[in-house]
């Protein structure tokens, strides 16, 4: 029989029976201080109404103050169901605290290597990494009581519990937990005090959306009846970082001293914009330091603000497709080498460098980039092999050939270059994203797009939607060739910086219309020429009426002209930019064959260290009356928004290896001082 | 016959050993299918002029290294090479011969080694490249080796040679897309008529569909038309942009979204105005949202940066 008891808590301990009522479940609804009612759920009672009953209490930072307070009416209320901006929030506790993840011995087992591995605290560091969840004492002097703490089935791989047993609160008092384990009395009545870790990301919101309910459940000897109280807990989301976060430390890489020109200017850069932690260099050989990794972070609440632990998602770049490794190790062999590792090498410094206390490096890919990989049972490997490299084979494998090209011809869409942030904004179908929203490249069709595992991610934390726009027509498909956001005194408050071809060619026109047609481009840069070891390097030096009659160049530029205006039509439907948010930024295009590229140095691909600082490539545009005339119209358009350029050296290594400033440097952001989950914006 | 033509390939790279380009040791380079017609050319400077197959070879060695600091898939020779008149014939002879092994490179490398020569083939805009290149767009393993190998054998310009492109892409669909893509860059009437035979074919595939129509964009780009490149035949271009404008405005309203995306690009690098125009047109004769939409049409064409 269905039973219904109404309670009045005299007390948030202990409880006497005054009322029964009958419902329709087996539940017992508490009447607490006047407050309102809360539930608790009175699992399988059957019998007539106990006499004495106990009130589970457990409790968590419903208040998102950064501790838990038994006392605190928010906690409370919030514990359960929370309102907008509460409700308690935890971490995935993937950062490093005691610095074991460093000496490993190769690759892959860097990749998963963090804090979550150990059943265990390792320090102070890594308790406060955890939410923690109080139990109110009980008084059950005289009942036998047994009390378990239980995770939803749905959570139960996806956390750690923790019990402090130990008389401090220390890490060392902390002992792990086992959900459902039972607890005696003796400890029930003092009150438990436990910590919860989250023991990965958010990955896919259909799986597991980062909600974990808590059943805290005391059971009172001789009687049949099962007391508990509930509460929950959300994951914090990994959010990405969007330029109008002030820029905290630059990243670039060495390249022995091939770039020191670059280095240099950036430093200057750096200086200039007084970025707090200034820079930091990788020794790697790998220019891109742009496209290696995305920084992004998660915050809770904690007793001195916001607790964080950085995440630097390494890129999902691939060697081979993982559904045709026999057939590509086979092919190594028969060039006697052996198949390399499964990721770029480069992307490792997340793990070996970036990865410690209060932060984390992450990988999430597919072998095969979400493709299914075709069935080659029964077919002659050694055969496919030749095939893939062009040698003699005795038939061709379409097959093949396709899904090597699904995964690799578009694996460039994986690079971070790839994966930036508009910022916060009003989508014009009045969704609020306070966070701004991630943007990336893909391209028409099912095939040409980042590896789903990412972007499903990123999806998951339901924070930054994706927005995409059709990148595949630039040869190296990464959005920061076209797009940029920067901070400007406008009414949105932001601004996006769009390339121009256009107002290139108009640019160039004038100039031979003035008769400047002679004017140089490019001039004293090369390329250098790999076919001797003395050559003398290419130069580079054209002019305005070679340029403006180069059919590759024009060609290039007319169809980035229209590319452009799509990714604009999908930020105007997306986003809700209208022309006043548009700021065109002149730069040629060049047609490279597998796609286009900028042919003078991409002024839009800069970097933004200060709201009205902006580090852009320098163009090497044509020189009149002493001035290079894109450097001048740049500094035009932008510092009639008060931003100030800096012009950086980069047409050595960046722009002749199809990059830039951007590409070339990754800007870690400040956590913003308001958190996330306070955050608001109005259009 | 393929098998057999792949043997002698072998037999060929035996002799000749890993270092390709050894001078004491002419190669048999009529053993080299595609290469029969410039093998006595290539004998000659073989033995006059070794540096230049050196210089291929040099070059071959630091492209891994070179491709390791360029962004994203592929390294554009021009921008890595001088490419002089002396690497015409090593390259193409280093495209034809470099099949079987892959010189120390790693897979992703060696892909994008072919794909830089075949367009630093392509700027020499020589003829005598089209045999070994309609190999390659024949029969690639490597789609965008397909692509860019029809994309420089219909730049010659030839109504041969893209003759031979249009088969090869009728031959088999699943090539097809990269014929197509390629045959934007053959701008002659006759390119423009076989892309939009399949931009119209019924049953076609969607992707394919797709690019012939971007094809088309690219095959009537008007700033790539208005370089003096293109002086001698811009006949081809006035009759044709108009052709590809008609048939694209009467596409539009009963295609899928993704694909009026590309008739919209494709229509303002025709000609944003005229397109606007035909778009009008068309709207005159049809009814309710139909003609609204085409009227919409016609507006973002006006408002196109182009023209």
């Amino acid at each position: 029989m269905d039973q219904r008891f109404a309670y009045v808590a005299l007390t948030s301990l202990f409880l006497v029976v005054i009322g029964v009522g009958c419902g329709e479940d087996d539940t017992v609804y508490l009447s607490e201080d006047g407050a309102g009612e809360r539930t608790i759920r009175f699992v399988g009672y059957t019998g007539d109404p106990p006499e004495i009953g106990v009130e589970p209490l457990v409790v968590v930072d419903g208040a998102r103050t950064g501790v838990v307070d038994l006392e605190d009416p928010l906690d409370l209320e919030h514990r359960f169901d929370p309102a907008e901006g509460f409700g308690a929030l935890f971490l995935a506790n993937i950062d490093d605290d005691a610095g074991r993840c460093i000496d490993l011995p190769d690759d892959e087992s860097l990749w998963d290597c963090s804090d979550a591995d150990l059943e265990e605290i390792v320090n102070e560091e890594d308790l406060l990494d955890m939410a923690r969840i109080r139990t109110a004492p009980l008084a059950v002097d005289g009942l036998e009581v047994v009390g378990r703490l239980v995770v939803d089935e749905g959570s139960l791989d996806r956390v750690r519990l923790y019990l402090r047993t130990g008389s401090g609160d220390r890490y060392q008092d902390f002992e792990h937990y086992e959900s459902g384990d039972k607890i005696s009395g003796e400890l029930i009545a003092e009150g438990l005090d436990f910590a919860m870790e989250g023991l990965g990301l958010i990955e896919d919101r259909e799986v597991w959306d980062g909600r974990v309910e808590l059943t805290w459940q005391v059971e009172v000897e001789g009687q049949e009846e099962m007391f508990e109280d509930r509460a929950h807990l959300q994951q914090a989301p990994v959010l990405l970082r969007h330029h109008l976060d002030p820029a905290r430390i630059v990243f670039a890489a060495t390249l022995g001293s091939e770039n020191l020109e670059f280095r240099q200017d950036l430093v200057s850069a750096i200086e200039e914009a007084e970025v707090p932690d200034g820079y930091q260099w990788f020794n790697t050989w790998d220019p891109w330091t742009q496209d290696h990794f995305e920084n992004g972070y998660m915050s809770v609440p904690g007793p001195d603000g916001q607790r964080v632990i950085q995440v630097y998602f390494r890129s999902g770049n691939l060697t081979y497709p993982g559904g045709l490794e026999d057939v590509v190790r086979r092919a190594y062999q028969l060039q006697g080498r052996n198949v390399p590792p499964a990721l770029r090498e480069a992307g490792a410094v997340v793990h070996t460098e970036l990865r410690g206390p209060g932060s984390t490096g992450v990988v999430a890919f597919s072998r095969d980039r979400g493709f299914e990989p075709p069935n080659l049972d029964g077919l002659d490997v050694d055969d496919m092999a030749r095939y893939l490299v062009g040698a003699p084979s005795n038939q061709t494998y379409p097959a093949v050939s396709t899904h090597y090209d699904r995964v690799m011809e578009w694996d460039t869409l994986d690079s971070m270059g790839n994966t930036e942030t508009i910022p916060p904004h009003v989508s014009p179908s009045g969704e609020a994203y306070p966070n701004g929203r991630i943007i990336r490249g893909d391209g028409p069709g099912a095939f040409i797009r980042p590896d789903t595992q990412l972007s499903r991610l990123f999806n998951a934390q339901g924070q930054q939607e994706i927005v995409w726009v059709d990148t595949s027509w630039l040869l190296v498909a990464h959005v920061d060739e076209t797009i940029s956001f920067l901070e400007t005194p406008t009414e949105r408050g932001w601004s996006v910086l769009v390339a121009d071809p256009a107002g290139a060619v108009e640019i160039f026109e004038d100039l031979e219309a003035e008769g400047r047609g002679d004017a140089v481009l490019f001039e004293g840069k090369f390329y250098p020429d790999w076919s001797c070891w003395n050559c003398p390097d290419i130069p580079a030096r054209t002019t305005v009426s070679e340029t403006l009659n180069d059919s590759n160049v024009m060609g290039a530029s007319a169809r980035a002209i229209v590319e452009v205006a799509a990714q604009i039509d999908v930020l105007r439907e997306e986003v809700g930019i209208d022309d006043d948010d548009l700021v065109d930024i002149p730069f040629l295009m060049d047609d490279l064959g597998a796609g286009l590229a900028a042919y003078q140095p991409g002024i839009v691909n800069g970097i933004s260290l200060r709201p009205d600082f902006f580090g852009a490539p320098k163009p090497h545009g044509p020189v009149v009356d002493g001035e290079d005339v894109f450097e001048a119209t740049v500094n035009h358009i932008l510092g009639e928004l008060g931003i100030e350029v800096y012009w950086i050296e980069n047409w050595d290594v960046y722009h002749v290896g199809i990059g830039e400033v951007h590409c070339a440097s990754n800007v870690e952001r400040e956590v913003p001082e308001t958190p996330w989950w306070s955050k608001e914006v109005s259009q | 016959m393929r098998v057999l033509s792949s043997l002698v390939i072998v037999v060929v790279m035996m002799l000749v050993g890993g270092s390709a380009m050894a001078q004491d040791r002419t190669p048999d380079f009529e053993a080299y299918a595609g290469l029969e017609r410039v093998a006595d050319d290539l004998a000659d400077q073989w033995r006059e002029n070794h540096e230049a197959f050196e210089r291929v070879s040099l070059l071959r060695e630091r492209f891994p290294q070179v491709l390791s600091q360029t962004r994203g898939r592929y390294a554009d020779l021009r921008q890595i090479v001088n490419l002089d008149d002396e690497l015409f014939l090593p390259m193409l002879w280093a495209l034809a011969s470099d099949g079987p092994q892959m010189f120390g490179m790693d897979l992703q490398a060696f892909r994008a080694w072919r794909v830089g020569l075949i367009q630093g083939i392509r700027t020499y805009g020589d003829e005598r490249a089209a045999p070994v290149l309609l190999r390659i767009a024949a029969g690639d393993p490597h789609g965008m080796a397909r692509e860019r190998a029809a994309a420089a054998v219909g730049a010659l310009g030839e109504p041969e040679w893209i003759q031979a492109l249009v088969e090869i892409a009728e031959e088999e669909a699943w090539i097809r897309p990269q014929i197509v893509t390629g045959l934007g860059d053959a701008r002659r009437s006759q390119t423009a008529e076989y892309l939009l035979e399949v931009a119209t074919r019924p049953g076609e595939e969607d992707e394919t569909v797709r690019l012939a129509v971007r094809a088309l964009g690219d095959w009537g780009n008007q700033w790539t038309w208005r370089t003096t490149e293109y002086d001698g035949i811009r006949g081809e271009w006035e009759k044709g942009r108009l052709q590809i404008i008609e048939v694209l405005v009467g596409m539009y309203l009963d295609s899928p979204r993704v694909l009026q995306v590309e008739i919209l690009k494709s229509l303002q690098l025709n000609g944003a105005g005229l397109s606007a125009e035909a778009a009008r047109g068309v709207a005159e004769r049809e009814e309710g949202a139909r003609g609204e939409a085409l009227r919409e049409l016609a507006r973002r064409l006006d408002a196109s940066p182009l023209d």
